[in-house]
Parts: C-alpha cells; structure tokens; sequence
C-alpha cells in the first residue's frame, strides 16, 4: 500500500513538472515581446480618449472647467510622447544586440553601427527629458515635431543596418557561388580531356562569372537589392550548368557522346 | 532497490519529461519558403556536392529577409504618424 502511494505520487509529480513545463513555454511564447509597445498602446489609448472627451467638452464646458480638462489632457499627451520615444528607444537597444550578435558583419562594422545607434538613444533620452520639461501647448507641439524628426533619423538608421546586413549576406553567398563556379569549372575541363564538345558548358560558365562578377559590383556600390537579384540569377545559371554537366557526364558513362 | 536510488530515476524522469514538455510546446522557428528549381535529380559523383551547394546557397537567399527582420520601420511610421503637431491642437 505504501509502494503503491509512493508510485502514485511519483507520477502525479511528473505530471505536474510536465504541465509546469508546458505553461511556462506556453506563457513564454504568448508575452508580449516588447512591453514598451504595449506601454505605448495604453498611452495611446488614454489619450485619444481624453483628447476626444475635450473636444466634445469645448462646445459645451465654461472656461475653468476647461482649463482643469486641458490639463489632464497635456499629462496624457506628455505621456503618449514618452511611450513614443521609450518603444522606439526600446526597439534601438535590441538592434544593437542584434548587430553585436551578427557574425556576417566585420567587428568594425559593428562598431560603426553600435555608435550609430547610440547617438541615437542619446538623442532620443535627450528628447525625453524636453517632454517631461514642457510646460504648455506649443512648447510640447515644438518637442513633437522634434521626436517625429528624431524618428525619421531611426528609419533612416535601421534601413542603413538592413542593408549592411543583407549586403554582408550577398557578399558570403557570392564567394559560395564562386566556389561552385570553380568546382563546375573542374568538371568541364575534365570532360574536355575525355574529348567532350564543352563548348556550350563554357559558354554558360563565363555567362555566371559575368553575373557574379556584376553581383560583386553592385554589393561593392551598396545596392542590396540589384546584388541580389543578379546573385540569383548566377545561381539559376549554375544550376542550369549542373544540370547540363551531369547529363554529359551520364552519356560519357553510357558511352553515346556525341 | 535503496530509496536514494528511486529518487534518483524519480528526479531524473521529472527533469525528462520536463525538457521534453518545453521542447514539444515551443514552435520552431519559420523556415522561408523554399522557391527552389528541382536539382535533386540522380547526379554523377563530380557534380553532387555542387548541387547541395547550390540549395545551401538557395537557403542562404531565402533567409536574407528574416535576416533583417527585426530592423522592420514600419511601426516607427505609425508612431509619427500618431504624434503630427495637429494632434495636439486641442489642448
């Protein structure tokens, strides 16, 4: 009877470890990922309520009633700004993670991004305190403007960092496929000392070294997305290769070269 | 059987099953789409390896996006776009 409870709880405790478990993934993956986002949704919300509430009151309230109502409305204005620049400062603390994480980027690039990003939190804390140290409307339209001008800085700065990355990435796959090109090239010179016509695999192979050597000057120049597009392309044009050299390579094994 | 020795597989099942119920409850990160051109045909020696090269590089391609997800400013242009000056006239 004892053994029997003791294997009871035994399992029940495994069951239990095993739900533990499972919840705490579940709760893990169900969060919010950014609490500066959700920060920002509750700013946001109280204050278009308040603001709304003050403009339905501006028809109807007396002067000193209104005045009592603005006020209210400027905290939560003060508030929304905050939130503002908080998520997106929050937003700018990951990004330097990110870059510091990323091995396709050299350690001076990183560096040089890593300043970047935090010239811009200082800006952004900078801008924080001019929010909290408003005073009155045109004071806070003023600090506004210079948040959302702060903001456009961020864009700017996040697009740079995407394509640094995605221009790093093209760079490591052009090397691959000109990696590929070499192998391919071995092939067709074997083939040719088999006396195999590669007058077309070479035709082809130069075609994917123009195109990689196209892809390598457009990355050199910055521009991600036409190096991309002629890194597939050299891709599509090895694959065509491939393809072409094993069929030869076939008919040479069934002996009916032409 | 000695009561140390059932507390030691009792603890080391609880801490099994434990990882697995993490593991089976938490998703896998996405793979992109692969768009790639059928190149697992049977292939000679010589141009096998270049073909799985191929695909890696293909992976490589499909990934370049996820890889610069989270530098996404789509959200910042919603945020400016909350925070124009006229949105604080009434105040």
């Amino acid at each position: 009877m004892h053994k029997k409870t003791s294997i009871i709880i035994q399992l029940i405790s495994v069951a239990l470890m095993f739900i533990l478990a499972a919840t705490l993934a579940y709760a893990a993956n169900t969060t919010a990922a950014d609490p500066a986002a959700d920060a920002y949704q509750k700013a946001k919300t109280e204050w278009q309520t308040s603001r709304d509430q003050l403009r339905e009151k501006i028809k109807t309230e007396k002067q000193d009633v209104l005045q009592a109502l603005k006020q209210q409305s400027f905290i939560k204005a003060q508030a929304i700004l905050s939130k503002a620049i908080a998520r997106v400062k929050s937003r700018l603390v990951k990004a330097k993670t990110k870059v510091g994480n990323m091995k396709v980027l050299t350690d001076e690039r990183k560096s040089a991004l890593i300043a970047d990003i935090d010239k811009e939190i200082s800006a952004l804390d900078a801008l924080s305190a001019k929010v909290n140290a408003a005073t009155n409307k045109e004071e806070l339209k003023t600090v506004a403007a210079d948040v959302r001008a702060e903001f456009a800085n961020v864009r700017a700065l996040f697009k740079k960092i995407a394509n640094e990355i995605t221009l790093s990435n093209i760079d490591k796959t052009i090397t691959k496929l000109n990696a590929i090109a070499t192998k391919l090239e071995a092939t067709i010179a074997t083939l040719k000392g088999k006396e195999v016509d590669v007058t077309e695999f070479e035709t082809t192979l130069a075609q994917a070294k123009d195109v990689l050597t196209q892809a390598a000057s457009q990355s050199k120049a910055g521009d991600s997305q036409q190096a991309r597009k002629l890194a597939e392309q050299a891709r599509t044009i090895l694959v065509k290769l491939a393809g072409q050299l094993t069929a030869a390579q076939a008919k040479l094994e069934g002996g009916t070269n032409e | 059987m000695s009561k140390a020795f059932i507390w030691t597989v009792v603890i080391v099942l609880v801490l099994g099953l434990g990882v697995l119920g993490y593991t089976y409850f938490t998703p896998q990160t996405a793979v992109a789409p692969s768009t790639a051109e059928n190149i697992a045909q049977p292939v000679a020696t010589t141009t096998s390896s270049v073909d799985t090269d191929l695909k890696g590089v293909q992976t490589d391609l499909n990934n370049l996006d996820a890889n610069v997800a989270d530098f996404s400013t789509q959200d910042i242009v919603d945020l400016e776009k909350d925070l124009e000056s006229s949105q604080f006239d009434v105040l």
